[in-house]
């Protein structure tokens, strides 16, 4: 803002030292007109009186020629002589005059009176002193029509003077009428760029105005978004302590643990979720899933999903269906995705009963063999229209235990191989150790010293080791059957013998950067 | 079994411009075995090319078909994550552990 | 470095238009330096939905449409893209695939933006990392 004001006031200085020296140059040159008009005409006065005097002069030597012609007395002649010297000074002077000041017509005339004068001298005066005895009459006559002449050409002098003169005055006029324009002109500018100033003074303090006003509009809205975004997490936070976590089931043959973490505590709305749920005839609902974002959405959908799950299995034993019909509504209301993986552990016949949509798979532990991760590989609920999900059916034994997880438990490294590996190795320590909250103790041992960038959800549900008495296992070694959508099984193993089935995800991820 | 794995390669972007010719690729024709999705000569894809490939994918698995993908590009795999789609597909990085998957799942 | 550098396109809405729009974008971001590859990657990935969403419908309406895209780098290491498909709006509501497109593009950009006046503009801001935070693969 300070260079503005600076350019604006030399800009202003500018103007001004225009507009003056303008005014200045102005006024100097009509002084220097009128005083050079001035000079002429000073100089044309004297040069009109000369003319008069050369005429006096003349007159004066008439005079004299007459009275001596008439009285013969010298006399008389006295002023004839005292004029002789004095008027051919004064003609000489004429002409220089009449030639500074370039005027050749009256200069011509003054030749004229030279030549009038001479004339008068040579032919009347000199006839008229010498006494020659000639016709006096005649003479002096004759002397009579040069002075006339003399007269005229002196009248001529003064006339073409006169005319100069006024020339002279009227050019000063006419400066005079310039330099008033001029100086009106000058006023007008000032007016005019005071004017133009006072505009565009008042254009930028309307601007200002303008910007200010724009300015405390922006922090209305901020203001208005941030108390929107208050509102949203206070509805979200309140449908989230709605849905109070259900507290895990107890029961003799099965063994639960769970731990959840959200990411932040403003991600306490957060995305994962997970729900044991005990049913009559010694079985049990389990559940875990992952919303896509945060916030009251989310936390929408997360509810719905839940409540459809519960509901839904108390009527209906096939995992898949129950998937199935919550994914349709989904898709309907056009809902974030959701992964998940949902299904019924038996105590009866220590079997699990399974469904995966698009969510990480499950880890099977079993007494004495390594832990293994089951089979996965389908879409997420929401994703398509119609989508069929499949029902895996494995039978397991006494002391079995399955752990379901969400993905923060296995994306916390840019590897998520690493990541499995990792969950794998804290799994099997926690079943080594036989500790009495394996949830916890993996997500102790996934996250020591590491950050949680992500929420982690952890469910375990495990057979207790004694088996309920009058209770007859089948198989001693797990198998994995799927079961078709039309209820005919299949004998297909999907899930991998032996070996802990090494992820399909090689080092793609990173973190993301935009 | 008479049956074997057939192998469906595809090289290039597969983008919206070339809708039509991928959606002819990506049939299924019930008689394989099981089918190898070859994708690791692809540099690019984006969410149409996922489309037709979840179309596909749901195809064979109704006529209970495995698949096997081969993905060679990180902003393939990328983006299959981005759309939420990490765990839905059996990908490999290269064709020997797929087609050990593929004959691990067509195996009795 | 001060100031910042733009992309302007402008063309009839093509299937087979997005593709080389999208490289355009890549040649655009590779000239500018200031992009890590595995950024770029992701930024392209969102570009290229918003472009296949633009040209989706190309040959649906009544007149040819425009596509225009406007990318435009800002010196705070902002990256801000716009696209625009100016032809008679489909609803999308038969399409299968629910817009995985959007759902990818919410995932990359720090911000997405979609208006729907008068055809359909989306804009998409990337913030980039700053070249100190190397990303250890």
């Amino acid at each position: 803002m300070g260079s503005e004001r600076r350019r604006a006031l030399i800009l202003a200085a500018t103007y001004a030292v225009l507009v003056i020296a303008l005014l200045v140059g102005g006024g100097l040159y009509v002084r220097t007109l009128i005083a050079h008009s001035f000079q002429t005409a000073a100089d044309l006065s004297t040069t009109r009186a000369l003319a008069y005097s050369s005429l006096r002069y003349m007159l004066d030597e008439e005079t004299g020629v007459r009275g001596y012609a008439a009285t013969h007395n010298r006399l008389f002649l006295q002023p004839y002589n005292a004029a002789l010297q004095p008027f051919a000074t004064t003609l000489r002077t004429l002409r220089s005059d009449l030639t500074a000041l370039e005027n050749s017509a009256a200069l011509a005339s003054v030749n004229d009176m030279g030549a009038a004068n001479s004339d008068y001298l040579r032919t009347v005066a000199s006839r008229l002193l010498n006494e020659s005895g000639e016709n006096t009459e005649a003479i002096e006559r004759h002397g009579k029509n040069v002075v006339d002449r003399f007269r005229a050409d002196v009248a001529h002098v003064d006339a073409l003077l006169t005319l100069r003169e006024q020339i002279v005055n009227r050019e000063v006029q006419s400066a005079i009428d310039r330099i008033g324009l001029l100086t009106g002109g000058a006023v007008a500018l000032v007016l005019l760029i005071s004017l133009l100033y006072a505009v565009q003074q008042a254009n930028l303090a309307a601007r200002i105005e303008r910007e200010r006003l724009r300015a405390s509009e922006q922090r209305g809205e901020a203001d208005v978004l941030r108390a929107a975004y208050a509102t949203e997490k206070r509805i979200a936070d309140t449908l989230q302590e709605a849905f109070v976590q259900r507290p895990l089931p107890t029961h003799p043959t099965f063994r639960f643990s769970a731990t959840y973490v959200p990411a932040s505590e403003e991600a306490k709305v957060g995305g994962d979720w997970y729900d044991a749920l005990e049913l009559p005839a010694n079985r049990v609902l389990f559940a875990i899933g992952d919303v896509t974002g945060h916030g009251i959405e989310a936390a929408v959908t997360m509810n719905r999903v839940r409540q459809t799950l519960i509901s839904s299995a108390l009527l209906d034993p096939m995992p898949a269906a129950l998937l199935a019909r919550v994914a349709r509504e989904l898709y309907a209301n056009k809902a974030p995705l959701v992964t998940a993986v949902a299904g019924f552990a038996d105590a009866g016949t220590y079997e699990f009963v399974y469904s995966i949509a698009g969510h990480p798979p499950p880890l099977l532990i079993e007494p004495g063999r390594a832990p293994r991760m089951l089979d996965c590989g389908s879409l997420p609920l929401g994703a398509m229209p119609d989508n069929e999900y499949r029902t895996f059916r494995i039978q397991s034994v006494p002391g079995a235990m399955l752990v379901l997880y969400t993905d923060g438990a296995i994306e916390h490294s840019r590897d998520v191989i690493e990541g499995e590996t990792i969950l794998l190795a804290a799994v099997a320590e926690a079943v080594r150790l036989e500790a009495p909250d394996p949830a916890t103790f993996i997500h102790n041992a996934v996250f020591a010293g590491r950050e949680i960038g992500d929420d982690v959800a952890i469910l375990t549900i495990g057979f207790a080791a004694e088996p309920a008495a009058g209770v007859r296992i089948s198989a001693d070694r797990a198998q994995a059957a799927f079961t078709g959508r039309l209820g005919v099984s299949q004998a297909e193993s999907r899930a991998s013998a032996s070996e802990p089935q090494a992820a399909r995800w090689t080092r793609w991820f990173g973190k993301k950067v935009a | 079994m008479n049956k074997s794995i057939t192998v469906i390669r595809l090289t290039g972007e597969l983008e919206i411009g070339r809708r039509d010719e991928i959606a002819a690729l990506l049939v299924v024709s019930g008689s394989e075995a099981g089918i190898l999705l070859d994708f690791s000569d692809v540099s690019y894809a984006d969410s149409t090319s996922l489309a037709e490939l979840l179309r596909f994918r749901d195809d064979a698995d109704k006529q209970n078909v495995p698949v096997a993908i081969v993905i060679g590009s990180k902003q393939f795999a990328r983006l299959i994550q981005y759309a939420g789609l990490g765990h839905a597909f059996r990908i490999f990085e290269n064709r020997a552990e797929a087609l050990m998957d593929l004959s691990q799942a067509t195996s009795a | 470095m001060t100031g910042h550098s733009e992309l302007r396109i402008n063309c009839i809405a093509r299937r087979e238009a997005a593709r080389p729009i999208r490289h355009a974008v890549a040649a655009f971001l590779t000239a500018s330096g200031k992009v890590d590859r595995e950024v770029q990657d992701d930024i392209l990935t969102a570009v290229g939905e918003a472009l296949a969403n633009a040209v989706e419908h190309a040959y649906e309406g009544v007149e040819e449409s425009e596509i225009e895209l406007f990318a435009r780098l800002e010196s705070n290491d902002t990256l801000a893209v716009d696209v625009f498909d100016r032809g008679t709006f489909i609803s999308r509501a038969a399409r299968p695939n629910r817009g995985f497109g959007m759902r990818i593009v919410e995932a990359i950009a720090k911000a997405v933006t979609v208006d729907v006046d008068n055809g359909t503009h989306v804009r998409m801001i990337f913030t980039l990392p700053h070249h100190n935070d190397r990303i250890v693969s």
